[in-house]
């Protein structure tokens, strides 16, 4: 089996059920072809505190409370969410989160 | 009897004749522009017409609270200064925090508008409904903090007893990016404010408490449960409650979150990597030396702290706490990884006056220069400009502060002009805005839209960033794609307003990160006014207008609306490396001016536009040759 590490950062910690402030990091396994957007689906679907906070399933894009990092490269400049995962890629998911504080920011994120 | 909101007066500062009045101001003229950096651009665009440099006396200085300013309002302390400023020879507005804001109101004054140039250095005094002009000879060539303190023993107030904001040596020396500084810990710093400030001979302007707050409003208890429910807003998102916490300077998490999408400004620009980070935040500092809150009026964020050193060469020293971008200029940006040496650094810029932004832009371009040997220290004064070398760095500011040496005199003038007069190295390395001004301290390479926002925009630094949580009943697109030009272009355009009516208000941008309506409905509680969504968020299109209007007709054109050749870069390295906005540019404007309903030849709004903002008057001035 596949696996990818998805690393989260402590303030989106409370979404994953974790206690706040606690930096995750685990594995997850993937299947043959999925791609980022799967993978966030999948852990939308694991933990309901993270609906509509990762991804808008209806766009198919992700929030403006994220930004996602795979290996060490933007997403958006590393093929977008439509990439397909391989076994061993490191996923970050961050808050929106750049500058003073909190620039280009979370304009969705509804309370854990 | 004042209006609700209001102190009901204006007070009009004539320096060249030493002469004091005051005017009011009717309900409707207020309803229109509402305070701050509406009342700015009224009076900016109505008294300084084309001709009129940045250091004539004719040049107006326009400091405005607004009417929540002074009220329970949160962070009501704030004024925003309005002038024609040196860096873009165009329009500025720019914020201070702070007790200001309520101070000038509780002596009576909702905004101040000062003209000429005085004979001799003087400072402004308001207390108990009455101003003076008093001899500024004792404060002199004192720093920012030493002025502050020296007035106020002079006057007899306690630390908290009176708001002082003043100009250090280099607003006195006419350093083009000298900003106005106060209550130790706060700056109204873009387009050299102080630089105007210091032509006109105003060292300092002062505001006693008084008896506190004498602000009428017209639902008290209103006000009151707004602010809480604000308070909650505020609490009720991840990033709010950080900053709440960590202030802008942040965590170990927002210092790793930066590193990881590029947005970090290192070296000036020429890598993205700095192993340093973590210790450039506010979680490091208040963990290695003490530190205590220093709220401003009203505050229900207390971010701001005070630090004192209580190991090392500083030991015993206290500064205030940076923001981020004062880690970002002091730390990365000039390839220093010492915190303490950062706190330092951005100490002295505050107390010599400077604008942090520029200043570190500024450093790290020459620093970059030297280092490739472009620079030798027969061209520096000596200095050796190496990288992470603060010692070279103090001095340095030192000398621009005092116009010190053919090297620092250049360098006074900006990144821009330094950059042109350096010669093409500079041009290459230098990172500004053609407007000419350097952006704030970020690595916009991976942040097009405040790289975007702040060459558009005509206030000399970004003016449409909505920091808060979901607001959709504002219209407001969203950002899904950082490096999308069409989504960056289209939430530039849509979103400016909304920042200008906060900035009329009086209050601090970090209160206000909330749904717009909470906004509205403390303004309404404070005034009694019936404002909507839409009439509070053209206030703030018709302020972005004006001052739209008032560059174009001091002679600023597309053209300049362009980022300099390092600021849109590829990066060489880093999450973002090999992507540039240049090649979208162009396409960018184009969608962004048909939003904004302006000439995209010439950058004039379009009559229609104007007309919609209730600007009628201003068509025949910009479009008469048609």
């Amino acid at each position: 089996m596949s696996e990818v590490t998805v690393d989260v950062m402590p303030m989106l910690a409370p979404y994953f059920s974790a206690a706040g402030g606690e930096h995750l990091r685990f594995t997850a396994p993937i299947e043959n072809g999925d791609t980022i957007l799967d993978l966030l689906g999948h852990l939308a679907d694991e933990h309901a505190a993270l609906d509509g906070v990762l991804i808008d399933r209806s766009s198919r894009e992700l929030t403006e409370a994220v930004r996602v990092v795979l290996n060490d490269r933007v997403v958006e400049l590393a093929g977008g969410l439509d990439t397909v995962l391989v076994d061993g890629d490191t996923i970050l998911i961050l808050p929106a989160f750049a500058g003073g504080a909190c620039e280009e920011i979370a304009r969705r994120m509804p309370c854990p | 009897m004042s209006l609700n909101g209001y102190a009901g007066k204006i007070l009009r500062v004539d320096l060249t004749a030493e002469t004091l009045t005051d005017e009011t101001l009717d309900e409707a003229t207020l309803r229109k522009w509402v305070g701050g950096v509406g009342l700015g651009a009224k009076y900016l665009y109505e008294e300084v017409p084309p001709g009129v440099e940045w250091d004539d006396p004719e040049n107006c200085l326009i400091i405005a609270s607004g009417p929540l300013g002074g009220t329970r309002a949160g962070g009501s302390g704030m004024i925003s200064i309005s002038t024609k400023g040196p860096l873009t020879n165009g329009a500025t507005s720019t914020q201070a925090n702070g007790f200001m804001g309520a101070y000038m109101k509780f002596a009576g004054y909702d905004a101040i508008v000062v003209t000429g140039q005085a004979n001799r250095w003087v400072y402004l005094y308001m207390h108990d409904g009455v101003a003076e002009l008093r001899d500024a000879a004792a404060v002199m060539g004192k720093d920012t903090w030493e002025t502050e303190d020296a007035i106020k023993a002079e006057l007899g107030y306690t630390e908290r007893g009176m708001s002082v904001l003043c100009v250090g040596p280099a607003g006195e020396n006419g350093v083009k990016f000298a900003g106005i500084f106060g209550d130790k810990d706060h700056a109204a710093g873009h387009n050299g404010v102080g630089a105007v400030m210091g032509a006109k001979h105003l060292k300092a302007f002062c505001a006693a408490r008084g008896r506190g707050s004498s602000v009428q409003v017209a639902q008290p208890q209103r006000v009151g449960q707004i602010a809480k429910e604000i308070w909650d807003v505020l609490q009720s998102y991840p990033q709010g409650r950080h900053l709440f916490n960590w202030g802008t300077g942040g965590t170990y998490e927002s210092s790793k979150s930066r590193m990881s999408v590029g947005t970090l400004p290192i070296r000036n620009y020429t890598t993205n990597f700095y192993p340093e980070s973590d210790l450039m935040t506010n979680e490091h500092t208040r963990a290695t030396w003490s530190a205590k809150m220093n709220p401003c009026w009203a505050c229900i964020q207390h971010h701001c702290h005070m630090i004192t050193f209580t190991d090392g060469p500083y030991k015993g020293q206290t500064v205030e706490e940076p923001e981020y971008e004062m880690y970002a200029a002091w730390g990365p940006l000039v390839g220093n990884g010492d915190p303490a040496e950062t706190l330092i650094l951005a100490n002295l810029n505050t107390r010599l006056g400077l604008e942090s932004n520029e200043a570190g832009f500024l450093l790290s371009m020459v620093i970059e220069l030297y280092e490739k040997g472009e620079l030798s220290p027969e061209d520096t004064g000596g200095l050796e400009l190496k990288w992470g070398n603060t010692a070279a760095m103090r001095t340095l500011l030192e000398r621009i502060a005092m116009r010190d040496g053919h090297f620092a005199n250049v360098l006074a003038e900006g990144t821009m002009r330094a950059a042109e007069a350096l010669g093409p190295s500079a041009m290459q390395a230098g990172i500004y805005a053609k407007k000419g001004h350097s952006p704030r301290g970020h690595d916009h390479r991976a942040m097009w839209r405040e790289m975007f926002d702040t060459a558009t925009a005509d206030i000399a630094t970004y003016q449409s960033g909505y920091m808060g949580p979901a607001d959709p009943a504002s219209g407001i697109p969203g950002i899904t794609d950082a490096f999308s030009p069409e989504q960056v272009s289209t939430n530039v355009a849509k979103a400016t307003g909304r920042r200008q009516f906060e900035d009329t208000l009086g209050t601090c941008v970090f209160c206000t990160r909330v749904p717009l309506q909470h906004i509205v409905d403390q303004l309404n509680a404070v005034t009694g006014w019936d404002f909507t969504l839409e009439e509070a968020q053209q206030v703030g299109f018709r302020a972005a207008n004006v001052m739209r209007v008032f560059n174009v007709l001091h002679g600023i054109t597309p053209a300049s609306e362009q980022p300099s050749t390092r600021w849109s870069t590829a990066p060489i390295d880093g999450p973002a490396e090999g992507k540039s906005v240049r090649p979208h540019w162009e396409a960018m404007l184009d969608n962004y001016y048909e939003l904004m309903g302006r000439d995209r030849e010439s950058g004039r709004p379009l009559p229609g536009t104007l007309q919609a903002l209730g600007l009628d008057d201003l068509v025949p001035a910009i479009w008469k040759q048609s």
